[in-house]
C-alpha cells in the first residue's frame, strides 16, 4: 500500500446553479448502476448531476456521471447500485455542472465535520425518549480559509456565495497516484453568512467560512465498486 | 540563500538614489569601499511552507542582514543616524503584495565595539516572498 499525497488535491464549489435537462425515472437492475433516462441534455463522463424528486435517497443527491450521455440516453451514475424497492420518481430537478460551472478554490485549510441528522425531542409518557427528524436538516459542515486578495478568481466568488447564503455542490478532487484516479468527494451545503476575516499585526489577511452541509460527503472513483 | 527575486529587489532598492548610504555587494565580489559609511547586506531565508492546496503557491520567510560600515574617525552615531535614516526609506519601499518587508530590528553592535578600526553595525530587516 502506498499513500496518496494531497499535492494534487483540488478544491472546487459549484459557482452556477449547473446546466438544466429534462430526465424521467430512475431505472436498472440489482447488480449494475442505476440509470437516469434522459430526454434532452448533455453529459461528459465524471460530470457531478444532480437530482431532486425522485423519492430515491441516493439519487436525491449529487452524483457522478459514469459515462457521457446525451439526448436521448441514460445517465449511469458512478458505483451507485440499483436496489430500490419502491418506484421511483420523474426527478424534478435535474441538473448537470460542466467544466466552467466550478470555481477552484486555492484554500489553505480546510475541516469537514460529519454529524448525525438533527432530531427534536418529542417525549411522551410512553415513549420518553422518542424524537422526530427536525425539518432542518445538517449533515455536518465544511470549514474554509485562505489568503484574501480580491484580484483572485476565487474569492470574490466565495463572497458571493456567502453573502447570498447560496447553495453549493462541493467537490474535491483528490488527483491521481500514478495513472490511478482517485476521484472526488461530493457533497452539497449551503453557505453560512458569516464569513470571517483575520488581519494579524504582522502577516497576510486571511479569511474563513463554512457551509452546513445537506448530505455528508461522499467518495467517488472511477474503480468504485457497486454501493447499495 | 534567499531566492533570487529577493536578492535582486533589495540589491535594487539599495541603490536607489533616495537611499543615502552607498551599497556595495560583498557576496563574492572583492570591494575595497573608499566611503566613510558604506553598507552591505547579507540574506537569510528562515523557512518556506506552501500556502494554499494550489500548485505554485509558497510563502518564504527570512531577513537581510544590513551591515553598516564606518571607516575610522566616523563615530558611532554618525554611523547609527545614517543607517536609521537609510533603513527607514527601504522600509517605505512597495513591491507588489507577493514581496513585503515586514519588520526592522534595532540596531545591533556588529564590530565588537572598539576593537575593530572598522566600527560596524547591523539592522536586520525580515521580509515574506510569495512565489507565484
Amino acid at each position: 500500500m502506498t499513500a496518496v499525497s494531497t499535492k494534487d488535491v483540488s478544491i472546487y464549489f459549484s459557482k452556477t446553479k449547473g446546466t438544466a435537462m429534462v430526465c424521467t425515472a430512475p431505472t436498472g437492475s440489482g447488480g449494475s448502476e442505476i440509470a437516469v433516462p434522459m430526454t434532452t441534455g448533455n453529459v461528459e463522463q465524471y460530470d457531478v448531476v444532480q437530482f431532486r424528486g425522485t423519492g430515491w435517497g441516493k439519487v436525491d443527491n449529487a452524483c457522478v456521471a459514469s459515462a457521457a450521455a446525451n439526448d436521448g440516453g441514460s445517465i449511469n451514475l458512478l458505483g451507485l447500485e440499483n436496489t430500490y424497492a419502491g418506484t421511483a420518481s420523474a426527478p424534478t430537478k435535474s441538473v448537470v455542472y460542466g467544466e466552467n460551472d466550478w470555481i477552484k478554490l486555492c484554500l489553505s485549510e480546510l475541516t469537514i465535520n460529519a454529524s448525525d441528522p438533527t432530531t427534536v425531542a418529542v417525549p411522551t409518557y410512553c415513549s420518553p425518549s422518542a424524537v422526530l427528524e427536525s425539518a432542518v436538516q445538517e449533515a455536518g459542515t465544511f470549514g474554509f480559509g485562505g489568503y484574501l486578495n480580491v484580484c483572485d478568481a476565487d474569492y470574490p466568488e466565495l463572497y458571493r456565495l456567502c453573502a447570498d447564503q447560496e447553495e453549493v455542490v462541493i467537490k474535491i478532487d483528490l488527483g491521481n497516484d500514478g495513472d490511478c484516479q482517485q476521484g472526488w468527494l461530493i457533497a452539497e451545503g449551503v453557505c453560512s453568512s458569516s464569513m470571517q476575516w483575520s488581519l494579524p499585526i504582522d502577516g497576510a489577511i486571511e479569511y474563513s467560512g463554512s457551509v452546513l452541509l445537506q448530505n455528508k460527503f461522499r467518495h467517488f472513483f472511477p474503480t468504485m465498486p457497486l454501493v447499495r | 540563500m534567499s531566492a533570487l527575486y529577493v536578492r535582486r529587489k533589495f540589491r535594487e532598492w539599495l541603490t536607489n538614489p533616495a537611499m543615502s548610504v552607498p551599497f556595495y555587494d560583498t557576496v563574492n565580489a572583492a570591494t575595497n569601499p573608499q566611503d566613510d559609511i558604506w553598507v552591505t547586506a547579507d540574506f537569510n531565508a528562515l523557512y518556506r511552507e506552501k500556502m494554499t492546496y494550489c500548485e505554485g503557491s509558497w510563502m518564504e520567510e527570512g531577513d537581510v542582514s544590513l551591515i553598516y560600515n564606518g571607516l575610522p574617525g566616523v563615530g558611532d552615531e554618525a554611523l547609527i543616524e545614517a543607517a536609521e535614516k537609510d533603513v527607514e526609506v527601504l522600509m517605505s519601499f512597495r513591491d507588489s503584495q507577493s514581496f513585503i518587508l515586514t519588520e526592522r530590528s534595532a540596531v545591533n553592535d556588529f564590530s565588537s565595539g572598539a576593537t575593530n578600526q572598522n566600527y560596524q553595525i547591523e539592522i536586520i530587516v525580515s521580509y515574506q516572498y510569495q512565489e507565484d
